[in-house]
């Protein structure tokens, strides 16, 4: 403080005063000012305002909130209000960035003399209109074939679906969810009657065992995971059985971990209910009056499935699964005798030969011990696509079906659906279409001639994908995409930029049939359509136009939830209003005024069940479920001198499927997939140290791996991630299905492994 | 002149070894964490009280009753201790013992906005992060200032910024209830103590973050959380405070 | 010891009486709020009264303590 020795006094009073005036008036001021950054703690990142959104990843179907500023999305984080409470995995967190990738498509492009070019939407839409009419006309409608995803929004899925059945007339309308839930799908109308969980996440919060079968939880659906973990952490007595041939991070969280050899589940499941019925821990009740038996077309006796059961002793099935009967007859028990059981399982069950089977014996565990319908007890499949369920098991987006569950094999369910998209009758066609690995092989024959591929990436996501890249090379095929290139562009005549996430609107189904909204929040970069503006387009250019009446987002949806009440997904009473407003809706919800249904099949709980007891199964005619006697079969692709391991497929926590997305994303891009995983005795065997570049070989095919030496596998097989496009382990995959789902057997094929020569 | 500075020098060279001892007695339980009964808050707390009440006796007297009665010398010694020595002893007691004490769970559970985030956390069977590092020991003492650690002597300005606007909104009735945490928590909070862990670094997307991590652009509870029972949960728990559990959502 | 010019005698001013007696007044209220809050213990309101009222006052009491002492000591020529 500096003075004038003159006026000391006077120069004191004045500067004291300024000092206190001015601190008191910024002390009072500062929250007016409207300096809040002064004021109140701020985030690292300004955010406009925020949105209540679906994260674009997995079929867990997180709420997020989604930050914009300036037609930009800037960050996103958890929505505590929807069933996630706040929580994001990685990849959630990564949605931030994805819209922004340098990889995105942004333009049309055409090939013309072997290569992409840049062409107008016109020219583009004039060329696909062209070859699809030639090929209809010339051909007939079997000519061509939509291949769509669990990721195109039910809207886009539901214009496709009607367009090509309805429309065009063909059934050759295929999604990638074939690879990825057919087998539930199939599992569930084996069981019930109808597709579709009978149970919720919520069941999570009450289970006390969790019988964790086929899947990677932690690393594959870590949100659902943390909620596991938390019914654990607050209940300590929780168990959690982990069946899977690798001690994958949830084996390691496991009380008890089955690592069965890939494809024996049968045998297991078989083992445990034997188990069951050796001491008893069977629900009377259920047997009697709410279930039935049967071997294929023939129905049968409890007595008699009790019979085929005794086969099946822990002690056999041991030796096929190659685990102790200790080990089955503790999961059998801890299974049957926990207050309440929750099955989870994803692609470890459904990849497989025998993967209709598997489900519907994880269904039939808790059909027998009573692990049905209370709180916590369900058998409930994790899904693996943001629509997967809505988008295409909900809309029949596959081959053989129809919306709600219809068959086209079925003329009653053909008639429904033309009455109520107001075709003439007979205007679908009574054969079912191809499914995914019979259409890439029509692609190859010739039989089919044009495809449209629309969100997804088959040129890197099919089983022994060199034999079906050949099909893709010769058909006309149009890949709409966000992202260009992929390995499916490389065989595209048409690649159309497509919209992605929040850059436009429609609803998911995730995988507690819950529906929810994605809101649109930017607009689209350079000359980007929605894939939903595309096939209303395509519509208009095949004469269809009258057809695909509805074309924004919100009017396929009416019309859509409308045609629902027609069946017993009813979802009618989930409107576009709710869908805004709510954290999503669960169906069957038939009316407005209806909260959405947690579990299935409980008279008083579910809308559809009519009846009065326990359970009313009324997707089967005889109001019971179905338990089905099924047979641990041998393996189609068998061990040979020439191929000793047994490669398994799966994925990692950070990356989401072929890494389209998640490939660019900045926070993601750095951790690589390319890598086999290797027991130490297996790597000492072929000498091969870690890190060592390695040949991994099958009669299909080679790809190149680095070596990663880790008890992780069990001896004799090896691992490695569907992710890399640098390095396609579907080269080397069987191309071998389910016989029922038509879902191809990603998770067992027999290789050998060699180290690289320099 | 000289007479009487004498005999009030030697009373004030008493008095400031009397605090400089207390202060180094107080110096010295601080850096000894001591399990004593007394802890150095309560230290801090009898000193601040005992200055208190001197200071406002000696001016009290000093200005109203024996004002005039006291040579103009003494009335200055006098107040020396009792405007300055006695307030800036009240104020540095004072202090500490509000950065110390607020340190402390018992005063952030004195206040009833509070109630669902300490009861959660004393909660044995609730899955939120601050409940599990509670019942497991994680943090040995003032659990809730190991993770908010702006608000201690050493912490940020914002810290006490923040401090004084909760108090204005919570005097005035202006906060929202249930609360909600406004801008990014510091990340440092939680790395300071999982950073470097084995458990830690074997994690690849960790070490992929890390750089978004430590500019808190991402939150490690966002995948890790919630760290308390989310707003509509604490605001059951609000609704029926004689519940202590927070119970899953129907 | 004795320094000062024994000669020259000083008025205290009325300005630093006022502001010793508002340093007082002052300390006071300030103490006064400040045991409250040490006395009563952590609440909202006893740590709003002790904090945000008394310490203010106590600070205030001191500079405006510290302010009479220079201002007097300038008066004197000492400074």
């Amino acid at each position: 403080m500096s003075h004038k020795p003159d006026a000391p006094n006077g120069l004191t009073r004045r500067e004291l005063g300024r000092l206190l005036g001015v601190s008191a008036g910024l002390a009072c001021l500062a929250p007016l000012t409207g300096c809040n950054s002064l004021w109140e703690r701020q985030s690292v990142i300004p955010v406009d305002g925020w949105h209540k959104g679906v994260c674009r990843f997995c079929g867990t179907g997180c709420g997020v909130m989604i930050g914009v500023t300036n037609n930009k999305v800037v960050d996103v984080k958890g929505d505590d209000e929807a069933h996630n409470r706040g929580r994001l995995c990685i990849k959630g967190l990564a949605t931030r960035d994805i819209l922004y990738s340098e990889d995105r498509a942004l333009y049309p492009m055409i090939r013309k003399d072997g290569e992409l070019q840049r062409a107008s939407w016109d020219e583009a839409m004039t060329l696909i209109a062209q070859r699809f009419r030639e090929s209809i006309e010339t051909h007939g409608p079997a000519s061509v074939a939509f291949y769509g995803s669990g990721q195109l929004y039910t809207q886009e899925s539901y214009t496709a679906n009607k367009l090509f059945k309805a429309g065009i007339g063909t059934n050759n309308v295929e999604s990638n969810a074939r690879m990825c839930m057919a087998s539930a799908t199939t599992g569930y109308t084996a069981t019930f009657g109808k597709d579709e969980p009978p149970g919720c996440y919520e069941d999570m919060d009450y289970a006390d065992c969790f019988f964790i079968t086929g899947s990677n939880t932690l690393e594959c659906h870590p949100i659902l995971w943390e909620r596991v973990r938390d019914r654990k952490r607050s209940h300590p007595g929780t168990k959690i059985i982990v069946v899977d041939p690798r001690k994958t991070f949830t084996a390691r969280h496991a009380d008890l971990h089955l690592p069965i050899h890939p494809g024996t589940d049968v045998s297991l499941y078989n083992a445990m209910i034997y188990v069951f019925l050796q001491h008893n821990f069977i629900d009377r009740d259920m047997v009697e009056n709410y279930l039935t038996f049967k071997d294929g077309e023939e129905s049968r006796t409890f007595e008699e499935f009790k019979r085929h059961i005794a086969k099946y002793t822990p002690e056999a099935a041991a030796k096929t699964c190659g685990i102790t009967p200790r080990d089955i007859r503790e999961a059998a028990f801890l299974f049957a005798t926990s207050k309440a059981t929750m099955s989870l399982w994803t692609m470890g069950l459904n990849q497989q030969v025998q993967a209709t089977h598997s489900n519907r014996l994880v269904s039939a565990m808790h059909l027998l011990t009573g692990h049905f319908g209370r709180p916590g007890a369900t058998p409930f499949s994790i899904s693996g696509q943001p629509n997967a369920c809505g988008g295409v098991r909900d809309v029949g987006t596959l081959s053989h079906a129809l919306p709600n569950g219809r068959l086209i094999a079925n003329p009653k369910h053909r008639e429904e659906m033309e009455d109520l998209w107001k075709v003439p009758r007979g205007r679908i066609s009574p054969k079912p279409g191809y499914h995914t690995v019979q259409l890439f092989e029509a692609l190859g024959r010739g039989d089919v001639k044009c495809c449209l591929v629309m969100c997804t990436n088959p040129g890197q996501t099919l089983p022994n994908v060199t034999a079906y890249r050949q099909g893709m090379e010769k058909a006309f095929l149009v890949v709409v995409d966000a992202f260009y290139p992929t390995e499916t562009t490389k065989f595209a005549d048409v690649v159309l930029p497509a919209a992605l996430w929040v850059e436009k609107e429609g609803v998911t189904g995730n995988g507690d049939r819950r529906y929810h909204l994605y809101p649109k929040l930017v607009s689209p970069p350079g000359e980007v359509k929605s894939d939903l503006a595309i096939l209303v387009e395509l519509a208009d250019r095949l004469g269809h136009g009258d057809l695909i009446s509805a074309r924004t987002p919100k009017d396929v949806w009416d019309e859509w939830r409308k045609i629902s009440s027609h069946s017993a997904y009813n979802f009618e009473g989930i409107t576009y209003e709710r869908l805004q407003k709510e954290r999503g809706l669960q169906w069957p919800c038939p009316t407005e005024s209806h909260p959405g249904t947690k579990r299935r099949y409980l008279p008083g709980q579910d809308p559809m069940a009519t009846g009065s007891g326990r359970f009313d199964f009324y997707g089967k005619h005889d109001r019971r479920a179905t338990i089905w006697l099924d047979r641990q079969e041998e393996p189609v692709d068998p061990y040979a001198d020439e191929f000793p391991l047994i490669l398994n497929t799966g994925r990692i926590l950070e990356h989401w499927h072929t890494m389209t997305i998640t490939g660019s994303a900045p926070t993601l891009k750095g951790i690589q997939p390319d890598y086999l995983e290797i027991h130490p005795y297996d790597a000492y065997q072929a000498e091969v140290k870690d890190g060592d570049p390695v040949i991994v070989k099958s009669r299909r095919g080679e790809v190149e791996l680095r070596a990663r030496i880790t008890e992780i596998v069990r001896p004799g097989m090896v691992f490695a991630t569907m992710h890399s496009c640098r390095h396609l382990i579907n080269q080397v995959t069987h191309d071998v299905y389910d016989p029922f789902s038509k879902e191809p057997a990603f998770k067992r094929c027999v290789v050998a492994v060699r180290r690289k020569s320099a | 002149m000289m007479h009487h500075d004498r005999s009030y020098g030697r009373p004030l060279s008493l008095l400031v070894a009397f605090l400089a001892g207390i202060w180094l007695t107080g110096t010295t339980a601080w850096a000894y964490e001591a399990h004593d009964a007394v802890s150095d808050v309560d230290v801090f707390r009898g000193l601040g009280i005992a200055a208190s009440v001197a200071g406002i006796l000696l001016l009290i007297f000093v200005q109203y009753v024996y004002r005039k009665r006291i040579r103009h010398g003494t009335y200055h010694r006098l107040l020396l201790v009792g405007v300055f020595l006695l307030p800036v002893t009240a104020t540095w007691s004072t202090t500490t013992t509000v950065m110390e004490g607020t340190k402390m769970v018992q005063a952030c559970a004195s206040c009833h906005v509070m109630d669902p985030f300490v009861n959660d956390m004393k909660n044995q069977s609730s899955p939120t992060l601050a409940a599990r590092h509670y019942r497991n020991n994680w943090i040995a003492k003032d659990q809730c200032y190991a993770c908010h650690v702006t608000y201690g002597v050493t912490g940020t300005l914002a810290g006490k910024r923040d401090g004084f606007r909760h108090w204005l909104h919570y005097v005035t009735d202006t906060y929202p209830d249930p609360i909600q945490y406004v801008g990014s928590y510091s990340n440092s909070n939680c790395l300071s103590c999982h950073r470097g862990t084995n458990k830690w670094e074997r994690v690849k997307s960790h070490q992929a973050l890390l750089g978004e991590l430590s500019a808190d652009r991402i939150a490690c509870i966002t995948c890790h959380g919630p760290p308390h029972p989310l707003p509509d949960e604490r605001a059951a728990a609000a609704a029926n405070r004689t519940a202590l559990v927070v119970k899953p959502r129907e | 010891m004795e320094t000062e010019n024994p000669k020259v005698v000083y008025r205290t001013s009325v300005w630093v009486t006022i502001q010793l007696s508002l340093a007082v007044n002052c300390a006071i209220a300030g103490m006064a709020c400040v045991l409250f809050f040490l006395w009563k213990g952590f609440g909202a309101w006893t740590i709003g009264v002790g904090t945000f009222v008394g310490m203010p006052l106590l600070m205030l009491a001191v500079l405006l303590y510290l302010g009479a002492v220079v201002t007097d000591l300038k008066t004197r020529g000492a400074l």
